[in-house]
């Protein structure tokens, strides 16, 4: 089966000035190859500077990278703009890390997840729709959550409310950066859980971004490891988290948290 | 008690809302020992924030502490004139607040936020630059960020620092509230070893407040789990881990994202942590408690001692730990 | 076709449900508005002033403009507040007044709000390059002073025509009274631009306008009326201003040219201080309501500036 998507040499540096004059550059991301197939869930794993949060922005065309190529099925978009851009938007979503700051305070949960659905022209029935999704990340019954307002539940149900809103869209990939470490640890394996469900019932690609080699090594078939915008390492899972190369890995397991182990 | 640094009796604190007083911490009893790490769990609302602010005494309006006694050095600090609770804090009791690496002075460089520390003590700073060096060193920080502003250094830093003011006076307790959350995994590693080395260099007894349980069992010597602020198990970490006597300690446990364990080989835990219901009679965690049968939402479960100094409260146990 | 009936049903009581949420969103700001004591009396206070002005619309005791009565006469009973220097009621004039004054003061509001938000908002969610370009824009209206663009107008209308009743005051404030809002909508667009909220809406798609109209203008809401209350502060204030500068149309009544003839005639000199004391008390509640209901609103949009009452809890329950 061919990549959903795949980037090739992505490089990105950002600029800061310093005094009137002086330039200087850092590079955030270097020489990243990753590639996604339809129907599993790659990490990108990285301690925070390591480029992971770069290169899930240039990925939905939040930033634009400095060179490189992102293939989207084989197509090469990496300078797509206008119309097309908004189609590609459409099959590419992004879940973000904090359930707070990205659902709008002001709006219901059913203006969260019928907005797309008005916006990509949805032929069916919308409001058929959104109980639909909504039975499908488990808010259930949907009568009863619809006209509730985000900051009246939890941090949890936000969370499957921006991923029943970003499935409206029907994408064929979704970018899932930290979506469960701001998170009660009773509610991070529902969340993973329904993370693995959209995988195996949708086929959806997913890249799975964050820290914590503890719920990556949950829910992943394969993880890149990147360190100060490299790759340093990549493969299957099990086989990175049993027999680690890179010292940097190794560091990172070690550092994973775990209640049977002793500080 | 001579081996108890801090004992807390019938605690009651609350939050004055719109409509009337509700109880967030009832009848909280708890006796810290000397020279331990003691650990408090609770998820978001289970009021663990407010427990450590009350214990500083430091809540602040709408929060009201209704009742209760602090017992610090054969003192309450919740009857202390605020001299006297001034006096103390910092140097023989010292408290870092969530989110305290957000709360350095911007404008002030980090010598001079150590100095006036001192100041505040009535030391005179210049004299104790060895002293600052010292605890720096404790942090495994660089004598330079003295030199720095507080925007100049990265989040570990700026929490390295927080901690090295914490224990500048040498003080006998330290209350952590959630001292790495929002850190990176390796620097939280590498501060939570630093913290068990220099408590147990120096003795000092350290309260350790966190929702993040992997790392409350990982560092702390005795542990309690609140849920809707009361506590629903307490005892030795060991205990607590392999013989878990309250539902809620065990599921979550069972739900902590570790490497290599599958996902299918979960107990999940239904509902919402901060769900509660206000004067329910029975249990609270009723709802959310696989293992739970009638009688539980009829008659509040007391604090029973399962073994020594290992504590629950539920009235299931030992029944539904054979329907695992 | 049993389906199709529950479907409707289901239709209409989704729909119900939905003017109902809406009903009870006006509901509940109005609610809260008028729970707090400080925005009860400015609103109540707003209200009387009004209704005063509403009835100066169709009545007044004597014709405030004719020179009627004995010049300089204090209260009595036939002039309720005395007699100007020129032999007016100053309670007509009062009266009569108001509306014009008020009506100004809200224009004002309206309208330097409205442009303060449009610009500061497009300010805000547009390019790097046209977004400077703007806050220097906004910026040279914030610092040239305002009295020199009042008089520099005020005099060009003067001069131009007589007869644009209160148009030319209300452009000049206008003028030099949207920039201040839209520095302050232009600099909290540029925060909520950058919050998760709206980026999500951009991938998912949203045009900008239905970002600003849906997103952007409701999270502001409380800043943007906010800023209506002070802009229509300015109008009221702007409005003596030029008036008592005499750059306005002196022969209208309203509570700016009251001050202006009470002033041109040295009440404060000659003792009259019933002429003087009427307009300026009235314009100084008037800032005073809208200052009350301002206090308010920031309660509402910042809930930890409210204070509660202590409630003990029953300790046997």
């Amino acid at each position: 089966m061919n990549e959903l998507i795949r980037t090739e040499n992505l490089t990105k540096e950002f600029e800061t000035r310093k005094g009137f004059t002086g330039i200087t550059k850092i590079k955030a991301l270097d020489n990243v190859n990753i590639s996604l197939y339809p129907n599993e869930i790659v990490g990108i794993v990285g301690a925070s500077g390591s480029g992971k949060s770069t290169l899930a922005k240039i990925l939905v065309f939040l930033y634009k990278s400095t060179s490189g190529k992102i293939y989207f099925k084989d197509e090469d978009i990496t300078k797509i703009h206008g119309k097309s851009l908004k189609k590609y938007r459409k099959e590419i979503q992004m879940v973000f890390q904090d359930p707070y700051a990205s659902l709008d305070p002001y709006h219901s949960i059913e203006w969260h997840i019928k907005r797309p659905l008005l916006i990509s022209h949805y032929s069916g029935n919308i409001d058929d729709r959104i109980d639909e999704l909504m039975n499908m990340v488990k808010l259930t019954p949907p009568e009863s959550y619809k006209n509730k307002f985000p900051h009246q539940v939890s941090g949890g149900q936000r969370q499957r409310v921006y991923i029943a809103r970003v499935l409206a869209l029907n994408p064929q990939i979704l970018i899932a950066d930290e979506p469960v470490s701001m998170l009660d640890v009773s509610l991070r394996i529902d969340v993973l859980d329904l993370l693995l469900k959209i995988k195996n019932e949708l086929g959806i690609g997913i890249i799975y971004i964050t820290h914590d080699l503890n719920t990556v090594s949950m829910v992943t078939d394969r993880i890149y490891v990147l360190h100060n915008g490299e790759v340093v390492e990549d493969g299957h899972t099990n086989t990175i988290l049993t027999s680690p190369q890179d010292g940097y890995t190794k560091a990172l397991i070690e550092a994973a948290s775990d209640p049977y182990k002793r500080i | 008690m001579d081996s108890s640094a801090i004992e807390i009796k019938n605690l009651n604190v609350g939050y004055n809302t719109e409509t009337d007083f509700s109880l967030i911490i009832k009848n909280f009893n708890l006796s810290i020992k000397k020279g331990e790490i003691f650990g408090i769990a609770g998820e978001s609302g289970s009021g663990k924030s407010t427990l450590a602010q009350a214990i500083y005494r430091s809540v602040k309006y709408p929060g009201e502490i209704e009742s209760g006694e602090v017992i610090f050095k054969d003192k309450d600090i919740m009857k202390m004139e605020a001299n006297d609770l001034r006096k103390i804090r910092a140097t023989l009791f010292s408290f870092i607040p969530q989110a305290a690496m957000n709360a350095l002075n911007p404008v002030r460089k980090i010598r001079y936020q150590f100095y006036d520390l001192l100041i505040a003590h009535g030391i005179l700073p210049e004299k104790n630059n060895d002293k600052i060096s010292a605890v720096l060193k404790m942090v495994r920080l660089n004598e330079s960020v003295l030199d720095n502003y507080p925007h100049e250094l990265s989040g570990g830093m700026r929490q390295r620092t927080v901690i090295a003011m914490s224990i500048l006076l040498n003080p006998e307790v330290v209350i952590l509230d959630e001292p790495t959350t929002g850190l990176d995994v390796l620097v939280e590693h590498e501060i939570l070893k630093d913290l068990k080395n220099i408590q147990r260099k120096y003795g000092i007894t350290m309260i350790f407040i966190t929702h993040d349980l992997a790392i409350l069992y990982e560092i702390s010597d005795r542990i309690a789990m609140i849920y809707a602020g009361e506590i629903v198990e307490f005892g030795a970490r060991d205990d607590m881990l392999e013989n878990s006597t309250h539902p809620y300690n065990f599921l979550l446990l069972k739900n902590i994202p570790r490497i290599g364990v599958k996902m299918d080989n979960i107990i999940k835990l239904k509902g919402n942590p901060s769900n509660f219901k206000e004067n329910f009679p029975g249990c609270q965690f009723y709802e959310r408690c696989p293992f739970s049968k009638g009688e539980c939402s009829e008659k509040h479960p007391d604090l029973r001692e399962y073994s020594n100094e290992h504590y629950y409260r539920c009235i299931r146990f030992p029944e539904w730990k054979q329907n695992v | 076709m049993e389906e199709k009936s529950n479907l409707n049903e289901k239709n209409i009581y989704n729909k119900s449900t939905k003017s109902k949420v809406r009903t009870s969103v006006i509901k509940s700001t109005l609610g809260t508005l008028l729970k707090n004591n400080k925005s009860k009396t400015g609103f109540i206070m707003l209200l009387s002033i009004i209704t005063f002005s509403i009835i100066g619309i169709f009545y007044s005791p004597y014709n405030p403009n004719a020179y009627l009565f004995k010049i300089a006469q204090p209260p009595n009973s036939v002039n309720l507040l005395g007699t100007t220097g020129y032999g007016q009621d100053v309670f007509s004039e009062l009266l009569r007044g108001a509306a014009p004054t008020l009506m100004i003061a809200f224009t004002v509001g309206l309208l330097g709000t409205l442009i303060a938000v449009l610009v500061g908002i497009f300010a805000g969610f547009t390019s790097k390059t046209t977004n400077a370009v703007i806050n220097i824009f906004i910026n040279i209206f914030l610092v040239i002073p305002g009295v020199l663009l009042i008089m520099l107008f005020g005099t060009y209308f003067m001069g131009i025509r007589q007869n644009l009743g209160y148009l030319p005051t209300i452009i000049i404030l206008v003028i030099t009274g949207w920039a201040f809002g839209a520095r302050t909508f232009r600099s909290i667009t540029l925060s909520i631009v950058k919050r998760d909220f709206v980026l999500s809406s951009i991938l998912i798609g949203e045009s900008k306008i239905s970002i600003i109209v849906r997103q952007i203008m409701r999270a502001i809401m409380p800043i943007i009326v906010s800023n209506f209350f002070f802009t229509s502060m300015y109008g009221a204030m702007g409005l003596t201003f030029i008036e008592y500068l005499g750059v306005g149309n002196i022969q209208q009544v309203n509570w700016g040219t009251m001050l202006y003839w009470a002033i041109n005639y040295e009440a404060y000199l000659t003792g009259t201080w019933w002429w003087i004391l009427p307009p300026s008390i009235m314009i100084s509640l008037l800032m005073f309501s809208l200052i009350l209901l301002n206090f308010g609103l920031d309660e509402m949009a910042n809930p930890s500036l409210r204070v509660f009452k202590k409630k003990k809890r029953d300790k046997n329950e």
